[in-house]
């Protein structure tokens, strides 16, 4: 992959438009038991992941300028997803995000009294079979899926839409 | 003139019918008896189904409106005339209707060379600016800039008219009508003007002479696939696939690459063989040798009716000498004519001037399998010139020789060191070897990235300025080439000599290279060897082809700029838009493209790659969808999906 920085920002919406939201609405779903509404902590999850991506991509971007073929190797791509999967995961478990609290419900240890996770939000599983899904994917449809509907996608860094036809 | 006599055959092969023409003029083909010439009945054949014209002494078809129409090869026949060749059938509803070449011409053409597939021998100094348009075809017809189109029916040899008109037939022609048949334009409104029936058969050539057989890896990337528009699948996917398909669980080794190059991995290169064999088949798909005639293109003129006519010859063995020469009508013409010639380094010309006939000196993409034999039989030294990655290529195959007889020694000429790579923006060409290392002729932005996007939108003066900084010789980074080099330098029989030549001369029968050395003393040294092997590469010089020669001199389009010295050259290209198309050229609703080579140093880098060309076709296409050109619909995701399933398929766009 060769992506312009606007190809970045414009691929990964898309993935997480195509991919990361139906996956995840599915996941919440299904943890909600299939009735309104949907578990809320696999959405806030997945679109914290999309935020740090937003935000990352223009460092990565900068990244790719070292490069002499300023290009992006799809194992790039797989190692820094599974960074930023592990970055939000920790940032979770730290309690750093207020929308997405580490613990549910907790309870006082008895003998050292310091309150003891019992319902975390996400477990280190249930997070990784939700990046899973979505992640390889996303990989798949980077690798196959996304030229065989978009034809000029691969010329223009990863941005969609036609050229500009000037007469 | 001779009559021609058509025989009319039914499936079986057997003659029912026989119906001499005597005279110039048209022949209407269908069931009324009373009204048509040639009656064929049965009610397969509509009332006026088809017409033949005899002109010239030729024939041409066309379908007069027919309920099942008519086919004349595969092809089937439009509104257009079409030249009707001898022994071509023509299908009018369960007829089948042929005539000989002995039915026609006075005697048959004698067998000669064949002017139009000489090997790309150099032509040092080329004719002067179009003298033959005088006296040769096409004549006086041609000397001006807009030719009206009475003019060329009332000649007598107009061969057809279409739609689109592709001149090359090379990989370039290829991938462009391949981009219109998948936009939605039929078979019958393409023509291709070529010298090869397979698109490739030029590429291959240079393939072979410059070390690369069939079984041996190009330097091209998985996804740049002319058989595939999409990219998908790559040519590693297929390989992977193939080998686990049959038992190979190591075939995934294709596709690991694919995702860990080029940083963890060697970058994957494709198979030569499974580039042919993937163009044979999308060759087939499209029906490429339906749309095929074969000539060798002449000249390129506007018409009066904002139409293009070409003049080309047909090859000596289809018509007798007099009767070679045909017009072509066409609303797009695309241009892709490839090398001109490989040109010569100034002192290798020279060299080649005063000693002709010298075996001793060859250019890496010229036939020379003799020297490789003679080295097995015999020993010997042999000079390389070059650092690309057709001098690591002839370095293997020396090597490989070497197997068979030790008695073989390379001296190694570059013009210097290499002691830091090229820079650009933040980042360093990688070094090695005294080569800078790459795995493609350009890095690899320049195809899809931000690269491409600097280029396009850079001014003439600026991108010149890209060009260089990003251009020059390359080699990739293969451990097996750079093991073969160790090897030498341990052993001694590989040495490296850094100099600009002065000059080759034949001494004894051995070529000696009369080099200043590089360094401090700038002394002179003599290389004495059997062979010199000029691996500086390919100098596309447009002004050596007679036809584009003849277009630049009659309406004197702008010219990109040249770039770099020496091996580097890059002599200037025809000025193109961003999509590829040849301003100067325009004729009312008539345009006229280009891609490869003829477009270097224009708004893309690797035009003479596969994807460059993948990339000059897509943007001539879409160019022309936009502009709602006849056939071409829109492709957006949809229509994509669908022809990406029929090419899967090996359906019929």
């Amino acid at each position: 992959m060769t992506p312009t920085l606007f190809g970045r920002l414009q691929t990964r919406l898309a993935l997480y438009l195509l991919i990361g939201l139906p996956v995840t609405l599915a996941i919440a779903f299904r943890a909600s038991g299939w009735s309104w509404p949907p578990a809320a902590e696999p959405c806030w999850f997945i679109a914290t992941l999309f935020a740090l991506g937003l935000v990352l991509e223009p460092v990565y971007f900068q990244m790719q300028r070292f490069r002499w073929d300023q290009d992006w190797p799809f194992a790039f791509f797989a190692f820094f997803s599974v960074m930023e999967f592990l970055a939000v995961y920790a940032a979770m478990r730290l309690d750093w995000l207020p929308y997405l609290p580490a613990c549910l419900q907790s309870r006082l240890d008895p003998a050292r009294q310091v309150p003891v996770c019992q319902v975390p939000s996400l477990t280190l599983a249930e997070a990784a079979a939700h990046f899973g899904l979505v992640f390889v994917p996303m990989l798949i449809a980077l690798l196959a899926g996304l030229q065989i509907f978009m034809v000029r996608w691969r010329y223009r860094g990863g941005q969609f839409g036609r050229f500009p036809v000037i007469d | 003139m001779m009559p021609i006599e058509i025989q009319v055959r039914d499936a079986g092969g057997r003659t029912l019918a026989r119906f001499r023409l005597a005279d110039e003029g048209e022949y209407q083909i269908g069931r009324e008896q009373a009204k048509v010439e040639i009656p064929l009945v049965d009610g397969s054949v509509s009332r006026r189904h088809a017409a033949v014209r005899l002109s010239g002494g030729r024939l041409f078809v066309t379908d007069s409106g027919s309920t099942n129409g008519t086919r004349l090869g595969e092809t089937p026949l439009g509104k257009h005339w079409y030249e009707w060749l001898a022994g071509v059938p023509l299908v009018v509803g369960i007829f089948t209707l042929v005539y000989e070449p002995g039915d026609f011409a006075e005697e048959a053409p004698a067998v000669e060379t064949d002017d139009e597939r000489t090997a790309p021998v150099p032509r040092a100094g080329t004719a002067d600016p179009v003298p033959w348009l005088e006296s040769e075809f096409p004549g006086r017809l041609f000397a001006r800039d807009t030719v009206p189109v009475a003019e060329i029916v009332a000649s007598g040899k107009l061969a057809g008219e279409t739609d689109y008109l592709a001149v090359g037939g090379g990989i370039g022609s290829f991938v462009w009508v391949d981009h219109l048949r998948i936009w939605g334009v039929p078979q019958d409104r393409i023509r291709v003007i070529g010298v090869t029936a397979s698109c490739y058969e030029k590429w291959k050539e240079y393939c072979e002479n410059s070390q690369i057989p069939g079984r041996e890896r190009i330097r091209s990337n998985s996804i740049s696939t002319p058989d595939n528009l999409w990219g998908f699948p790559g040519y590693a996917l297929r390989e992977t696939w193939r080998e686990v398909k049959g038992g190979d669980i190591r075939g995934f080794r294709h596709i690991l690459k694919v995702f860990g190059e080029p940083t963890l991995a060697e970058t994957y290169t494709p198979r030569a063989d499974d580039v042919y064999a993937a163009l044979d088949r999308e060759e087939l798909r499209i029906g490429w040798r339906q749309m095929l005639t074969f000539g060798r293109a002449i000249a390129l003129r506007k018409t009066d009716d904002g139409r293009y006519v070409l003049a080309y010859k047909i090859p000596a063995d289809q018509a007798g000498d007099s009767d070679r020469d045909r017009y072509f009508l066409a609303r797009v013409v695309q241009l892709a004519t490839g090398y001109p010639t490989t040109r010569y380094l100034d002192d290798l010309q020279s060299f080649k001037r005063q000693n002709r006939g010298s075996n001793r000196v060859v250019n890496a993409y010229e036939e020379h399998e003799g020297i490789y034999r003679a080295l097995a039989e015999r020993g010997g030294t042999v000079v390389v010139r070059g650092r690309g990655i057709v001098a690591s290529r002839v370095l293997q195959r020396l090597h490989e020789t070497r197997q068979r007889n030790k008695q073989i020694g390379v001296l190694h000429l570059m013009r210097g060191p290499v002691e830091a790579g090229a820079a650009f923006d933040l980042a360093r060409r990688a070094v090695g070897y005294d080569v800078e290392m790459q795995p493609f002729n350009w890095p690899k932005a320049c195809w899809g990235g931000e690269y491409r996007r600097l280029l396009e939108a850079a001014a003439p003066e600026k991108r010149v300025e890209l060009l260089s900084a990003w251009g020059g010789t390359t080699t990739a980074e293969r451990a097996d080439w750079m093991a073969i080099l160790s090897a030498g330098k341990r052993e001694g029989w590989y040495r490296i000599y850094f100099g600009e030549v002065k000059k080759m001369r034949l001494k004894n029968d051995k070529v000696v290279t009369e080099i200043v050395a590089k360094g401090p003393f700038s002394e002179t040294l003599d290389l004495v060897a059997d062979y010199v092997i000029d691996c500086t590469g390919l100098i596309a010089d447009v002004t050596s082809s007679p036809f584009l020669k003849d277009l630049l001199a009659r309406y004197n389009p702008p010219r990109n700029k040249a770039t770099g010295s020496g091996p580097d050259q890059r002599l200037a290209g025809i000025a193109v838009t961003n999509q590829f198309e040849i301003a100067a050229l325009r004729n009312g609703p008539g345009r006229v493209y280009a891609a490869g080579v003829v477009t270097q140093n224009g708004p893309y880098a690797a035009v003479d790659s596969f994807l460059g060309l993948q990339y000059a076709a897509l943007r001539s296409t879409d160019h022309l969808a936009a502009a709602r050109a006849p056939g071409l619909r829109r492709m957006g995701p949809l229509r994509s999906f669908v022809q990406w399933l029929k090419w899967t398929a090996g359906a019929k766009p």
